[in-house]
């Protein structure tokens, strides 16, 4: 059975290994960038789509934690969060600074007039809320009920950043944003109670967590996980 | 291969001379050992066709238009909307390999008193081949400088001999699905197809165009035969097209018949009608520099005094 917990030492391992990980995507299209025709759209795409695959990334620790009850995983979320941020910020800031070249009422006029860049540009606003509380002091300060409200906004966030990249396409290119889609469709649905249920079960059923209690075994309900969750996992 | 600069272009723009030299002494030093084997790859040299001899056009060069970048020919080669070999404008360079430029036939058909049937090489010969420098304009709002090898549609249109019905000009490329089913993609309904009102197709601008360069087309490019019309946007010229038809009415257009409010069948570049994606007011040159500059986008991308006269009286806001 996977660990519920690990130890500080390799929490400190599994954090380094991840902001490598998601710090390779930057790097990787760095070495390609003096090769390209178009910079400007090779910095907006790659950026683009690495928001959305690391955002797909922090909606899969929740499902993932329930299936396998590795509770740390969660405390590598936060990190993963920020990236998201950052890469969607540099993605925003190619375009206004590299394509736009600070030209204000163009970026307005494509806020109001172009769908896709009206959805994108909500969902980067959304993440602003989430990148700025993700201290522990701003925890503190906004209680983990109210932080955890605030934290869902990552729920309307993934929609309308699959839909940005769908109303990119143009043709019947459809491919890779219904992939996308249909991720972020799967790992939302897994907060739904009847699917967090049906994840939870197996793993508590197959390996009842054995309890000493005056002398004799018993199973025992296990606790719910909460979603979104979270904070009440590192406190474990 | 003996590859022939266009004098038109700034030498600044081009390979430093002493790179250059070098190159041409080791492709000289290359290909002394090959003409020794030459007997034993003489099939694959009948493939790939020698550099036709062609002339630069004196009013279509740099200076005679004023253009101040010029586009490298491996961004050219390496930034392709070529949907056939892939949605991603790399993955034509990528992709080159799908499919052979030659042999290839190009069938002339409809209403034309001489229907034609051609090997792309003899139709490559139907009028000398010159080059020019246009202006290439995306609908994606970016746009590159060209040296086009090739000479005005006009000469084929003559030599089919449309009748008095033809009213249009039809483009068509050819079937990946059944070029290369393995490798076909489902981001357009097959094949493309394009056209151009029988005006603009006999206006001289228009051009039939086989090498870039200097150079036959590179795959990617549209190879081998394509068609350019600098006044439109860049999805307008069909590439590595198979068939060419002249008919009475106007044809369904791949964009258009996807997608009619944002792709006009014109699709006349016009900085004053904004496309739904892209503000078309300015765009992206992509030059020589590592970043394109920002440049305000011209009325039929710098052909207005060219090509407005085809459109008077008609409502380009609607007529887009």
């Amino acid at each position: 059975m996977p660990a519920r917990q690990i130890s500080a030492r390799a929490l400190f391992a599994a954090k380094c290994v991840l902001f490598a990980a998601l710090c390779a995507p930057a790097a990787v299209a760095a070495y390609q960038l003096p090769a390209q025709a178009d910079p400007v759209e090779f910095i907006a795409r790659e950026s683009g789509i690495t928001a959305l695959r690391i955002l797909a990334l922090t909606l899969a620790v929740t499902p993932l934690r329930m299936l396998t009850g590795m509770n740390w995983l969660l405390r590598l979320r936060r990190m993963a969060g920020l990236f998201v941020f950052s890469y969607a910020a540099a993605h925003f800031s190619s375009y206004l600074l590299l394509d736009l070249q600070l030209d204000f009422s163009a970026l307005l006029e494509d806020i109001a007039e172009r769908k896709y860049i009206t959805v994108g540009f909500a969902a980067l606003v959304m993440l602003i809320p989430l990148a700025a509380t993700s201290a522990d002091w701003a925890v503190r300060k906004l209680g983990g009920k109210k932080w955890l409200a605030l934290h869902k906004l990552i729920y309307a966030i993934a929609p309308l950043g699959v839909l940005h990249f769908l109303w990119i396409k143009k043709g019947e290119d459809w491919g890779e944003p219904v992939v996308y889609g249909a991720i972020v469709f799967v790992l939302l649905s897994c907060r739904l109670p009847k699917i967090k249920k049906i994840l939870q079960k197996p793993l508590y059923s197959l390996n009842p967590p054995p309890i000493f209690d005056g002398g004799k075994e018993k199973q025992i309900n296990p606790p719910p996980i909460s979603d979104g969750g979270g904070r009440g996992g590192e406190t474990q | 291969m003996l590859i022939r600069r266009p004098p038109s272009i700034p030498p600044s723009e081009l390979t430093p001379p002493a790179l250059y030299k070098r190159r041409k002494f080791l492709r000289a030093a290359l290909a002394a050992p090959l003409a020794l084997a030459a007997p034993a790859i003489a099939p694959a040299k009948a493939q790939a066709a020698a550099t036709p001899d062609y002339a630069p056009n004196p009013a279509f060069t740099m200076e005679a238009r004023g253009y101040g970048t010029f586009t490298p020919k491996e961004k050219m080669a390496g930034y392709n909307n070529f949907y056939e070999l892939g949605t991603d404008k790399r993955d034509p360079a990528a992709n080159s390999h799908f499919y052979r430029a030659r042999p290839w036939r190009v069938a002339v058909s409809g209403e034309v008193a001489e229907p034609l049937d051609l090997d792309v090489d003899d139709l490559l010969k139907l009028a000398p081949l010159e080059e020019r420098v246009y202006r290439l304009r995306c609908v994606e709002a970016w746009s590159m400088v060209i040296p086009w090898m090739g000479f005005s549609l006009s000469a084929l249109v003559k030599k089919a001999q449309p009748t008095g019905k033809a009213k249009f000009v039809e483009f068509i490329t050819f079937n990946p699905d059944e070029l290369f089913p393995e490798n076909s993609n489902s981001s357009l309904p097959w094949p493309y197809v394009e056209g151009l009102r029988m005006d603009e197709a006999m206006h001289p601008l228009a051009m039939l165009v086989f090498g870039v360069y200097g150079e036959l087309l590179p795959t990617q490019c549209g190879a081998p035969v394509r068609l350019v019309a600098p006044w439109k946007y860049g999805f307008k010229s069909g590439k590595a097209l198979v068939a060419i038809r002249f008919l009475e009415k106007q044809p369904a257009t791949t964009w258009n018949v996807l997608q009619p409010g944002e792709y006009g069948f014109y699709a006349n570049v016009n900085p004053n009608v904004s496309h739904p994606r892209w503000s078309q007011a300015s765009e992206r040159a992509i030059g020589g520099g590592f970043l394109p500059e920002r440049r305000k986008t011209d009325m039929f991308n710098g052909y207005a005094e060219e090509v407005a006269g085809l459109y008077s009286g008609m409502d380009l806001q609607k007529q887009f």
